[in-house]
């Protein structure tokens, strides 16, 4: 999931004007983020389901068993709140947390059953994940629904804040233009395996 | 992360984090946001 990510913090953005956008949307992927010197370091990895054609949208077996844990992403999320509430404060700290967080409840459902509750899949405890990518073409929808959604939400709290003003309100359009056609690439990308 | 999600991946952080949130900065959601300041008692 990416594009989904960043639909879901286009929509906290409209119910929380204090947070900044980029640092709702960087919250939104920072444990995709940090997952990425881990798969350079070879810590973690991703492996092409059987019969998956290589690069397909959802063909992967994740073992992110460190950053997509259940406490692995809460630690990482805790540690990115505690960074923004030094420079935002406290609620939009908790924000930020949350929405870091908000990336692994909305891998969840897409997942194959890949991602361990404790970090490196310790205890031996069952991995989660509800594996909706089998079906590539409803979790495509499925992030497209989320995509619109965040868009249209920003796109009408943008245009409130803008008021009157007809600069401001010409940069609402555009932000809340460029939050879809963004979202909507993204998605596009990532479903013809870019 | 593999290839094949490289492109995507980078492209979503440029576009949202850097372009937009940038361009959304400009905007006045300062005005519409509680104030989280200390009142005077």
């Amino acid at each position: 999931v990416i594009a989904g990510h960043f639909g879901f913090a286009a929509a906290v953005k409209a119910k929380e004007p204090a947070a900044p956008l980029w640092a709702l949307m960087l919250a939104s992927q920072w444990l995709d983020v940090v997952f990425v010197p881990l798969y350079v370091a070879g810590v973690e990895r991703m492996e092409a389901v059987p019969g998956a054609k290589a690069g397909a949208y959802g063909g992967a077996v994740i073992h992110a068993d460190y950053t997509h844990s259940l406490v692995g992403a809460a630690v990482l999320s805790a540690l990115f709140g505690a960074l923004a509430t030094i420079r935002y404060g406290k609620r939009t700290g908790a924000v930020l947390a949350l929405v870091a967080l908000s990336h692994w409840v909305l891998d969840l459902p897409m997942h194959r059953a890949d991602m361990p509750i404790l970090p490196g899949g310790a205890g031996s405890l069952p991995a989660l994940g509800l594996g909706l990518w089998r079906y590539p073409a409803a979790s495509a929808v499925l992030e497209l629904v989320i995509v619109v959604a965040g868009a249209l939400l920003y796109w009408r709290a943008a245009g409130r804040v803008a008021g009157t003003d007809g600069a401001a309100i010409r940069r609402a359009r555009i932000c809340g233009a460029g939050v879809l056609v963004a979202g909507l690439l993204t998605l596009a990308l990532n479903v013809l395996g870019m | 992360m593999e290839e094949h999600r490289t492109m995507s991946f980078i492209f979503g952080l440029v576009a949202f984090v850097v372009v937009i949130g940038r361009l959304d900065s400009r905007l006045p959601w300062a005005a519409s946001a509680p104030s989280t300041a200390a009142r005077p008692k």
